[in-house]
């Protein structure tokens, strides 16, 4: 009941943040929200065991792909969003097969060398890329209207909180949280691992896909540095950490605790303020392995101050 | 784990086959390709003593060396040290730093999941990063010594006598390591830890010593990477990051702890990526030299580790 | 007729023969025991059944069907669950939730008839901390998971790996009488154990293993004089 509350009120706070609040904070947390979305399908796929750190190069391949279906060949920009996140999700199901035979470091470190080849492929394209200058779009989505491409991201960003709550609620979750714990288990258990493996980097891929097409048509262009850039891989990492992987919450929580720290940071140093994330990684991993989410959350229920039965409150998860 | 020399004939072979050919078809991009290569397994072999001791794939080996290359910049710039004999002093830094931060945290997550060391590590180098950020900001910086561009003519044939010290520096880092541990009671008893940790400890060898020993000198090497490379390398804050990932293609593509092969691989793919490099128009495909093999080699022995 | 049939399977583990052109049959409502000492190829034999692992040479059946093709999850779903001998529970979850992956993926429960099939079998193998998650379980209450877990698959075979090894004398009799009730309900069961006093109170017959063959089959009176088991035990303790 009270979480249904919190919920609204949080929904209601971001649907009406327009209204009393500035270009710059609206910025600010268009900002996070693509960060959230990020790390919300980074987190998704760790929920399966294997650690991905190709969500920068999904994040450019629906970038590009959006804004080069525009640039060529005329597409309306706002369906455009949706071709980048099929493509991103195409390239993942036909990679899939490959690289989801992986595991451990073989998965993260092939992932990562996937990002790096997706980017030295598309600069050596030039002809239909751009090359290393990258392609600029004539027009900002909705003519750059920061209130509407405000409003847009948020859609995005609620769109992937609700997938990833029913990936929490279905039996995806037993599925994935089987193979995370235990692969032989699961196949004894009647899962099929692969697929749910394929499935869960399929549509992580394709929401990546989404959020780079959106942030590549809301500053209106795309180039294999800054669009492949490796920010966006440990930003989304730092926030999901700081959170607590394997939730929901986690990442929200930690891509509006980190997101704004940074942003203040960045006004009083210029140069090295993404240390906090370094930093923040670092001691998460050392002193808090379930993150600050879970971390609060378990002592708050074990001094009851969060009321009720603590089995009924397990069970429900 | 092993550490072998005599599988490798075949391999040394078909190399010597390959520089031939390569050298009577291009012996500029041959030149270019050994010097890279020799580069690569340099900074590529202690990441290849991490992984093979501590099993820990640390990420912020680049910039470990990112941290050599600045601190060296740093004492010729204040000092008017030359970057050859700044090596010394940055070697025992790095030794001191590699250690203080094992202490610190790598420690602790040695006998943890992948996720876990990969995170940290990754962690470590993003503030490693950003402080040469807040230090020097993001600025290329360079260094000017008078021999760095020295050139040499043989038959016709010029070329640069600088880059020639990264094979020999390769060469010897290589055969000390060997001679360590082979010849050594620490090295025997890292060698020991690194086929067996368990079996190690029961015969009275301090585990967690070996593993602070080993990852302290495995940055320090990068040290002298560092004072070999920073002559002849533009410097900012990610100039190291990009040797991590090629670093780990090297140990993966030599198999597990097989230092050796670590050599051949960084030179055929040194010459592979030189080769494509002065093809005109296509030289920008080379970055994917190193990245392609990465992947093609991980995948084809999952597939060969599979029943 | 037999519900799940091995024909001369072969498994090898590089030089070694695990498992040696091995063929044996289970019928439904029948225990059948598989012993032999350390080492012989008990559990590598539930893993070929299984799928666990994929055999080198020779085909099995089930229900006239050959599956020595099929992934380990298809065989579960067509009706071959196994326990493990070293316990696998999945850590992250809850007694019952573990218990819940079997009927959701085995048997193909939606997600509120799994619970309430999780429900039924606890209540059947009598856990009573359904909610503890499996780091706070006993040793015993572990193995019930395992066997839940294999349960709610709603198997007609079953591969039983030492579920007693480990237990008391007091909880080893309430296995064997969950085991005994099974077997009523027309499961085919094998299982594989160390314990002689339990292999003769649960079982039909047995097969001997010894370095991967059957080296004597029949009822376990016939089978325990049997001079090349008695052999192959001795040898064990040396
Ligand atoms: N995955 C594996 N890789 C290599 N060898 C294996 C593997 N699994 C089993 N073996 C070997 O195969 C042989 C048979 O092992 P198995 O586990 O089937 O024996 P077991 O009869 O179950 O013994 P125990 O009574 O000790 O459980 C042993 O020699 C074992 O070492
Ligand atoms: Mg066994």
């Amino acid at each position: 009941m009270r979480k249904n509350l919190i919920i609204l009120l949080l929904l209601i706070i971001a649907l009406t943040l327009p209204l009393y609040t500035g270009v710059y904070i609206l910025h600010i947390f268009s900002s996070i929200l693509i960060f959230l979305a990020l790390s919300l399908s980074w987190d998704m796929m760790l929920r399966t065991g294997q650690l991905s750190f190709g969500t920068a190069g999904f994040f450019g391949l629906g970038a590009y792909a959006s804004v080069l279906i525009v640039v060529k060949m005329g597409f309306n920009p706002i369906l455009s969003l949706l071709i980048g996140a099929i493509f991103s999700g195409l390239i993942a199901f036909i990679l899939g097969f490959i690289v989801l035979r992986l595991r451990e470091i073989y998965f993260a470190i092939t992932t990562l060398a996937l990002t790096h080849v997706f980017s030295v492929i598309i600069r050596n394209f030039s002809d239909f890329t751009g090359g290393a200058s990258g392609t600029i779009l004539a027009n900002a989505i909705f003519e750059g209207d920061p209130v509407k491409i405000y409003y847009l991201i948020l859609i995005v960003a609620v769109l992937v909180i609700i997938i990833s709550e029913v990936f929490k609620r279905s039996r995806i979750h037993y599925a994935i949280n089987a193979i995370r714990n235990d692969e032989i288990t699961a196949k004894s258990s009647g899962i099929n691992v692969f697929k749910y493996l394929l499935f869960v980097f399929v549509v992580t891929s394709a929401i990546q896909g989404l959020v780079g097409a959106v942030y590549a048509h809301q500053y209106a262009f795309v180039n294999p540095e800054s669009t492949f850039s490796l920010n966006f891989l440990l930003l989304p990492i730092a926030m999901a950490l700081v959170g607590g992987i394997y939730s929901t919450n986690g990442p929200i929580i930690g891509a509006l605790l980190l997101g704004l720290i940074s942003e203040y940071l960045k006004l009083i140093m210029p140069y090295g303020h993404l240390i906090v994330y370094g930093l923040i990684i670092v001691f998460v991993v050392l002193f808090l392995p379930r993150g600050i989410y879970s971390t609060i959350h378990n002592k708050l229920l074990k001094s009851n101050i969060i009321g009720g039965d603590k089995n009924a409150n397990t069970a429900s998860k | 784990m092993s550490f072998s020399l005599n599988k490798s004939y075949k391999v040394l072979l078909l190399l010597v086959i390959f520089i031939v050919i390569i050298g009577f078809w291009n012996p500029n991009a041959l030149l270019d390709g050994l010097q890279r290569g020799s580069l690569y397994s340099l900074i590529a072999l202690p990441l290849a003593l991490v992984l093979g001791i501590l099993g820990v794939l640390n990420l912020a080996h680049g910039e470990f060396l990112t941290v050599g290359l600045y601190f060296i910049f740093m004492l010729n710039n204040r000092f008017n040290l030359d970057p050859l004999v700044a090596i010394i002093p940055t070697v025992i830094f790095l030794l001191i730093l590699g250690a203080i931060i094992y202490w610190l945290t790598i420690k602790r997550v040695v006998k943890e999941g992948h996720l876990s060391q990969l995170l940290l590590t990754f962690g470590i180098s993003l503030i490693l990063i950003e402080t040469i950020n807040i230090f020097w900001t993001s600025m290329a910086r360079n260094t000017y010594t008078s021999y760095s561009y020295a050139s040499m003519e043989v038959g016709g044939f010029r070329f640069g006598t600088y880059e020639l010290l990264y094979i020999l520096i390769a060469v010897l880092v290589l055969v000390g390591l060997q001679l360590f541990l082979k010849k050594t009671r620490l090295g025997q008893a890292t060698f020991a830890v690194g086929q067996n940790p368990k079996g190690a400890k029961i015969v009275g060898i301090n585990v967690n010593y070996v593993y602070l020993f080993v990852f302290s000198v495995a940055v320090a090497i990068l040290g002298i990477v560092a004072g070999a490379m920073l002559p002849r390398t533009a410097i900012f804050p990610e100039v190291g990051s990009p040797f991590t990932l090629k670093s780990f293609a090297l140990a993966a593509m030599a198999g597990m702890g097989n230092l050796n092969g670590i050599l051949f691989a960084g030179v055929t793919l040194g010459i592979g990526e030189a080769v494509i490099n002065s093809i005109p128009n296509y030289g920008g495909w080379s970055d994917i030299v190193f990245f392609g093999v990465l992947i093609i080699v991980i995948i084809s022995r999952s597939y060969r580790g599979a029943r | 007729m037999p519900i799940l049939q091995a024909n001369n399977i072969l498994r090898k583990f590089g030089g070694l023969v695990a498992v040696n052109d091995l063929s044996f049959s289970m019928e439904k409502g029948e225990i059948l025991g598989i012993i032999g000492p350390n080492g012989a190829g008990k559990t590598t034999v539930i893993n070929l059944m299984a799928g666990t692992l994929g055999v080198n040479k020779g085909t099995i059946e089930f229900k006239d069907e050959d599956i020595t093709k099929n992934a380990a999850y298809i065989r579960n779903r067509k009706g071959i669950a196994r326990t493990f001998q070293i316990v696998r529970p999945l850590e992250n979850f809850t007694a019952i939730e573990n218990i819940m992956v079997g009927a959701l993926f085995g048997k193909g429960d939606k997600l509120n008839e799994a619970r309430s099939s999780a429900q039924n079998i606890c209540n059947l193998l009598n856990i009573k901390n359904v909610n503890k998650h499996v780091d706070e379980l006993t040793v015993l209450e572990l193995k019930k998971v395992e066997l839940g877990r294999a349960l709610a698959a709603d198997p007609e075979v079953l591969f039983l790996d030492e579920i007693m090894a480990g237990l008391t004398s007091d909880e080893t009799w309430e296995l064997i009488d969950i085991v005994k009730s099974l077997q009523k309900k027309d499961i085919a069961i094998s299982v594989v154990e160390h314990i002689m006093k339990v292999v003769k109170e649960l079982t039909d017959r047995v097969i001997v293993l010894n370095k991967g063959q059957i080296i004597a089959q029949g009822p376990y009176e016939e089978v325990s004089e049997n001079k090349e088991v008695i052999a192959a035990y001795l040898g064990e303790e040396e």
